[in-house]
């Protein structure tokens, strides 16, 4: 300790009461340093790097095409060791099995036979050309099962996690882009300008939020480019407000004054000056954005209003398997709970951002 | 004092039981007096309940409670039975009917019913202004109603008069052999002018309502349900055995499917594909053939589905087997042309497919290999069935022929009024034959009737349907009506057939009586009684 005496001499460098050094440290890499403490949000971090490298790579994976339809391949349940094939047969044995139980027999009667014999000699040889390769088609293994039209569950969870997570990705960054202009703009003219776009963000939020994107979608037409836009459209209007009330508390400021003095223009001092110093905020907001922006979609492919087929996302995923959910509840189970792990993932991490930038968090280091 | 207790205990619990008992006894008194409720799911809200505005199966179920035309369907093989009118003879080679009107009936509200009121039933129902979507059909069969619906003469026109109160005739375009069926049609029906003109459209809500059918309304909840209870002053009241009809507008197949093993409904309409291999060794699972066909209707006028060649080349390009027997999986039968298997109808052969005439085809329309062949859309009415085939044949097109196609679906009562004005490019449509006889599957196609959303149009077919018209019954008139099938699918491919339909209807026969099933699918609720 007596160390420090000596060490701090030199007088440019920023000392404590004790005149122990100080090491100046950024908001961001101090925020980071939290972060990585708090164990739920680096669990959450991992994931969602996971999901995106998993989303990212789909065309590269060696998984099955998501549209390949083969009708013979319907309602396998998920299977690590059986082939496609086995399943089939295992299931003819067991609609057999109940044919034979209401006609109260005992045996297979010859017709059965020799269907079940058919088909165990089809998965030996029928074959497909797939990608250009022949393929024993019956030798293939789906790890998660297969929907009502024979299409890989697995390919098409991580499909949907592709289209679903975009939707997260560009409904947050145009929501809060419109957001923060607008809020910015509200907050640093004030007056009649901030009067306008308050009362106007307030009739928009009176305005029945789900409606106004069915509405939009009505209009304009079912595809996924209006998807994003009508999702956008109804949703900055808290950016905007959390970004008014930022800028507001920031704006009579020593630097800004000073910028102001300087000759700096509005525009030079709202986007240079005043939203760097709100993007803590902002970008806590907008990842807890992300996993409502993904619920949203998937409520909206719940209707029967979001991507249409043979696309998917995991809401349309969950809607498809709804029917049929007893007798094959792997359709329902798996991307639920793909979903639920990501929107939870995706939690942590917010929570975890925000409680890293919050200068009055107790969990401060 | 413990013994005391005890005593006060067997005491209560003597007086418990002997209560339970009496208890019990009350409930064995009130089950048999218990009104018997029948449940359905009726697949979709109606569009409306007045008999000249409907179209659909949904709204066949209900007028079937609701209203009574001159004739009605025997609930067995759906043959015609006397219903408003008593007796009808045939005249002047077929072309004239005349009917006597069932004495002493009455409207719920106790106006009577005459002849006149089927004059001006009828009028009304053809009467431009009306709007109805289905005065076409009445159009095929009575004189001078076609002239009467398109404005181009007045009510006068039309070929039905009341001879005196209780005798109605009318004049047919020809001799028309299965009219007597068809007047069992909806669009037959005969409706209280006298609230109509008292409430307006108003006069089906359950306040206002005026019927004479078997059983009258007792509320609609729109998206909720519709019930119905006897007419007492129905002719035949004695007849009607349940005490209450409750429709429920149920789309999800799968919904219904529950509420039905729960025993929520009595009658489901529909099973859900997804389980129907299960299913099917139920007892109370019925898969009977239908007069019906499923089919994708082209927008004849809007490119690309305006070259035949193209239509040909969509139709020729799926499996329809694999589409039966993996998807749909009820037993439905892969359709090539428009009219199922008829007794006495030469089958239309239809085009089957074949990948490479398709291909070879698209290249000649120009689009080799489905090269700029513009994105359509499907159109079907929202339901998990229609999806998956539209999702098998939206997958089978791409792979096979290199087109893209993307699905929309709509809610009934809008997806109708888009498929009627021909707001679309390929919709999903299904018929189910208003009668037994293949005119019935025709003569919505010729030019300009509202039901034809397609557009189809051409000359020759609509000669041949008319002229088929004015024919007797006989071979004949058939083999004109299957030239008119062959022009229709063969050579233009105005419509693309897909499968025939199976009716499924899950329903407890043990339990249910008067109920039976036929190519028409239908089932007066007048009828059907709970077995004891």
């Amino acid at each position: 300790m007596s160390d420090n005496k000596v060490k701090n001499t030199n007088k440019h460098e920023a000392v404590n009461e004790f005149n122990q050094t100080l090491k100046g440290e950024s908001l961001t890499a101090d925020a980071w340093k939290r972060l990585k403490k708090n164990k739920m949000s680096m669990f959450g971090l991992v994931m969602v790097a996971l999901y995106a490298l998993l989303a990212s790579l789909a065309p590269i994976l060696p998984i099955h095409a998501y549209d390949r339809q083969i009708l013979d391949h319907q309602y396998l349940p998920p299977s690590l060791t059986k082939t496609a094939g086995e399943l089939m047969i295992e299931r003819q044995i067991d609609l057999i099995g109940r044919l034979m139980a209401k006609e109260k027999r005992s045996e297979m009667n010859e017709a059965e036979k020799e269907r079940i014999a058919q088909m165990e000699y089809d998965v030996d040889h029928q074959t497909m050309v797939i990608d250009g390769k022949e393929i024993l088609v019956h030798k293939m293994r789906y790890l998660l099962g297969t929907d009502d039209l024979g299409r890989d569950m697995l390919s098409r969870i991580i499909y949907g996690g592709q289209v679903s997570m975009a939707i997260g990705l560009i409904g947050t960054i145009t929501s809060v882009i419109i957001g923060i202009v607008i809020g910015a703009i509200a907050g640093y003219v004030g007056g009649k300008v901030d009067y306008f776009i308050s009362r106007f963000i307030e009739v928009m939020y009176g305005l029945p939020y789900m409606l106004l994107v069915i509405i939009l979608m009505a209009i304009f037409g079912k595809n996924i480019f209006n998807l994003f836009i009508a999702l956008s459209v109804v949703s900055w209007l808290t950016t905007a407000r959390v970004m008014r009330g930022q800028i507001m508390s920031l704006k009579n400021s020593v630097f800004v004054e000073a910028a102001r003095s300087m000759g700096a223009s509005p525009g030079r001092i709202i986007f240079k000056h005043l939203v760097p110093n709100t993007l803590g905020i902002i970008i806590v907001y907008a990842t807890l954005r992300v996993p409502a922006f993904i619920m949203l979609e998937s409520f909206l492919s719940f209707l029967g209003l979001g991507v249409s087929a043979p696309y998917a996302s995991w809401g349309s995923l969950i809607q498809d398997s709804m029917q049929g959910m007893t007798n094959f509840p792997w359709r329902l189970i798996w991307p639920a709970f793909a979903m639920a792990l990501f929107l939870f993932s995706m939690n942590f991490l917010g929570d975890g951002l925000r409680d890293a930038f919050d200068p009055q968090s107790k969990n401060r280091v | 004092m413990k013994k005391a207790l005890l005593a006060l205990l067997a005491a209560l619990m003597a007086f418990a039981f002997v209560s339970c008992g009496g208890k019990e006894e009350a409930a064995e008194v009130a089950k048999v007096k218990e009104p018997v409720e029948f449940r359905l799911n009726n697949g979709a809200e109606p569009e409306s309940l007045d008999p000249h505005l409907i179209q659909g199966v949904p709204e066949h179920r209900i007028y079937e409670a609701l209203f009574e035309g001159l004739i009605i369907y025997n609930y067995e093989d759906a043959s015609p039975l006397p219903g408003v009118a008593e007796s009808w003879e045939a005249s002047n080679g077929g072309t004239t009917y005349t009917f006597k009107i069932r004495k002493g009936l009455v409207w719920t509200d106790g106006v009577k019913i005459d002849a006149h009121t089927v004059v001006d039933s009828w009028i009304r129902m053809l009467d431009p202004a009306t709007g109805s979507n289905y005065a076409w059909f009445p159009n095929m069969f009575i004189k001078g109603a076609e002239a009467f619906n398109s404005g181009e003469a007045g009510a006068d026109s039309v070929q039905i008069r009341a001879i005196d109160d209780m005798t109605f005739q009318m004049d047919l375009l020809g001799p028309l052999p299965y009219v007597i069926g068809a007047l069992a049609h909806y669009s037959f029906g005969i409706v209280p002018m006298h609230a109509i003109e008292k409430y307006g459209n108003d006069w089906t809500k359950p306040e206002n309502f005026v019927g004479n059918g078997p059983f009258i309304l007792e509320s609609w909840v729109p998206q909720d349900k519709i019930t119905v209870v006897p007419n007492e002053k129905y002719w035949d009241a004695e007849a009607v055995k349940l005490d209450r009809v409750v429709y429920l507008p149920i789309e999800d197949q799968n919904t219904s499917h529950n509420m039905y093993l729960n025993g929520e409904i009595d009658w489901d309409t529909t099973a859900p594909q997804d389980q129907i291999e299960q299913i099917q060794f139920r007892d109370d699972y019925h898969a009977t053939p239908q007069l019906g066909t499923y089919y994708y209707v082209f927008q004849n006028e809007k490119k690309p589905f305006d070259d035949p060649r193209v239509r040909k080349a969509l139709s020729m390009g799926f499996n329809r087997k694999n589409l039966v027997e993996k998807i749909t999986k009820a037993g439905q039968i892969p359709a090539y042309s428009m009219v199922p298997d008829m007794a006495g109808y030469p089958a239309t052969s239809g085009n089957y497919e074949d990948i490479n005439q398709a291909k070879k085809l698209l290249a000649e329309a120009g689009y080799p290999g489905g090269e700029g062949f513009p994105a359509f859309e499907i159109l079907y009415n929202t339901s998990e069935g229609h999806k998956k085939i539209a999702e098998y044949i939206q997958s089978e097109w791409k792979n096979n022929l290199g087109v893209n196609v993307t699905l929309l679906n709509q809610e009934w009562a809008t997806y109708l009024s888009t498929r009627n004005m021909g707001d679309f490019q390929v919709a999903r449509a299904g018929w189910i034959g208003d009668y037994q006889d293949p005119n019935t599957f025709l003569d919505m196609f010729i030019s300009g009737t509202p039901m034809n959303g397609g557009k189809y149009s051409n000359p020759k077919y609509d000669e041949l349907i008319s002229k088929a018209a004015t024919m007797a019954d006989g071979p004949e008139r058939m083999s004109v009506l299957a030239q008119a099938e062959k022009i229709f699918i063969e050579e233009d491919m105005g419509v693309m057939p897909i499968y025939y339909y199976v009716t499924i209807n899950m329903i407890d026969l043990n339990k249910w009586g008067g109920f039976s099933f036929n190519v028409l699918d239908t089932h007066p609720p007048k009828d059907i009684y709970l077995k004891k």
